[in-house]
Formats: structure tokens, sequence, C-alpha cells
């Protein structure tokens, strides 16, 4: 629960203040070999953000690695993905991101979990993952 | 709580009533051992790395300490006292650790930045205007401090790193 108010606090945090760097045009598609049938695509905005104390600003560029039902992803924050959702059971996100701050590299990742356990084509039209989510390091 | 409190009033009291020896040299820079910390470097903060000891009552400055100054990505080798170019990173500068050795006596201190960007932000706003004006003061310190882009934040070493020498165990 603490996890999840300190995420939201955080993205409410990074669309209030600080630059915001705009995601390619275009959204990469996320391959799966999950073999159930594909249902809908839900669009995802990842993005990466710094934060010290109670400020949090996003950072320009950090390089990220999706991974989703055993398959990964590479791209660089912010980045817009295409989330394949299969009928049936629904399978957690994973983001780990990497990015140089300071003297150093450092890594950081979240893992979402789907809204429902499990989703199909007659069941009521809801997303399953945020549109947005950013990786904080701190 | 006196544990915290005995640092302080020592680095106090060391700072009130000793008078250090100047430093001749021109400051020593530090070897990089990673790419990242080398290119990333915002500043350079310089330090007077200083060795001290308990004589009697008094502090007395100890000459010729061998100290080792280990930092994210770099490293030097000092003989005390000796100024230090100390590298600094915008957003994230992390504690330096330093250990000093000098005839059966050593110490291992880490020393932590400031950031100085924090420290302007709590200094540019002065209070006035009794109860209602301090709370102001203190939600506008509040509201500058969580605005602020992290990322951008300057941060700087003390001028004078005096370590105190004791009996090795």
């Amino acid at each position: 629960m603490r996890r999840a108010s300190s995420a939201i606090v955080a993205l409410a945090s990074l669309a209030a203040c600080g630059p915001s760097y705009a995601p390619p045009e275009e959204a990469k598609t996320i391959a799966t070999r999950h073999s159930a049938e594909i249902i809908s695509y839900e669009d995802v905005t990842i993005r990466a953000a710094f934060q010290s104390g109670s400020a949090i600003a996003e950072i320009e560029r950090a390089d990220c690695t999706l991974t989703y039902r055993g398959a990964s992803t590479r791209f660089s924050a912010p980045h817009r993905v295409r989330i394949p959702i299969h009928d049936g059971p629904q399978a957690d996100l994973r983001v780990e991101c990497e990015a140089e701050i300071g003297p150093a590299a450092v890594k950081s990742a979240r893992v979402i979990k789907p809204s429902v356990p499990a989703h199909s084509k007659g069941s009521p039209e809801q997303r399953i993952y945020p549109d947005r989510l950013a990786v904080t390091f701190r | 709580m006196i544990r915290t409190i005995l640092p302080i009033a020592f680095a106090v009291t060391v700072s009130g009533c000793m008078s250090y020896a100047p430093i001749e040299t021109p400051p020593q820079k530090v070897a990089f051992s990673s790419q990242t910390a080398q290119t990333n470097v915002d500043s350079y903060s310089t330090s007077a790395i200083r060795t001290i000891r308990e004589e009697g009552r008094k502090m007395v400055e100890v000459k010729g300490a061998a100290c080792k100054i280990r930092g994210t990505g770099y490293s030097a080798r000092v003989i005390t006292p000796k100024l230090v170019e100390l590298p600094t990173y915008r957003g994230k500068t992390d504690p330096v650790q330093i250990s000093c050795n000098a005839g059966g006596m050593s110490v291992v201190e880490t020393v932590e930045p400031r950031n100085e960007t924090l420290a302007r932000i709590q200094s540019a706003q002065s209070s006035g205007g009794g109860l209602v004006g301090a709370l102001a003061v203190a939600i506008a310190k509040g509201v500058a401090k969580s605005t602020r882009d992290p990322s951008k934040d300057e941060f700087a070493y003390r001028s004078e790193i005096a370590l105190k020498l004791s009996e090795s165990q």
C-alpha cells in the first residue's frame, strides 16, 4: 500500500514539476511467445526519474529493459511501449532501467501487477496496466 | 543522542580554537578508476586534509600522516596536511572515505558532502513577521525544496577536513 501510494505521489510530482521529455511518437510493440489470442493492445509511457528527499524530476535518458511473458525488449526512456493483452490470465510487467547519476551508473526496477488476474473478450473494458509509469532512481 | 552530540561538540571545539599550519603546496588531483566518474564531474571541491591528535587537554596538528582517500570511481594518497581537489557531481555526490596512519596512530572517517543547493534554499529565505511569517517561510522552503530539480543539485565537501588520530588497536 505504501509502495503504491509513493509511486502515485512520484508520478503526480513528476507531472507537476521539472522538465518533461517527449517520448518518440511511435510506440514499440512488445513481442511475446505467449500462445493465447491477443485481444487488445495497451500503450504505456515509461519515464525515468530521479528523487532526492521530496524533490523529483524526470531524467533525460535511461536505458531500460522491459520483461513481459518471458520476452525482453530494450529501449531508452522516455519511451512508449505497446503491450499485447492476451486472452486469459494476465502477467506482471517488469521494467529495469539504468542511468548515469553522479559518479556511477545506477539501476532501478519496477514490477507492475495487472489490475485484474484474468481478462477475456467478454470482460468489461478496462486497462490492465497504467498508461504511464516512472522508474525512480534515488 | 549523546553519540551524535559528542562528535559535533568535538568538531566545534576543534574548529573554534585550533589554528592550522598553512599549506604551501598546490592542491593534489585524484586518480580516476572509472570513466563515468571522470566524465561526469561537475566541479572540484578543494579541501584541506589534516590530521590532529589529543595532547593533554589540547589538540595539536600532526604533520606527515599517510592518508588514503577513496571515493566512488576515484582515489588519492596524500601526506598531511594537503589540499585535495575532490570531485563533485550534479544530483548525487557520494561520501568519501579517508583513512590515515602516523606513528602507531590511525583514523578512518567517512566525510559526507554538503548539498549546496539545499543550503542556498535554506539561507535565501529569512524569517520575519512572527508566527505567521515563520509559517509562511517554512511553507515556501518546503515548496522550494520539493519543486527543485534534484538532478541539478550541487554538492561540496567542507574546506577543512581534520581527522583525529588515536592509538591503533
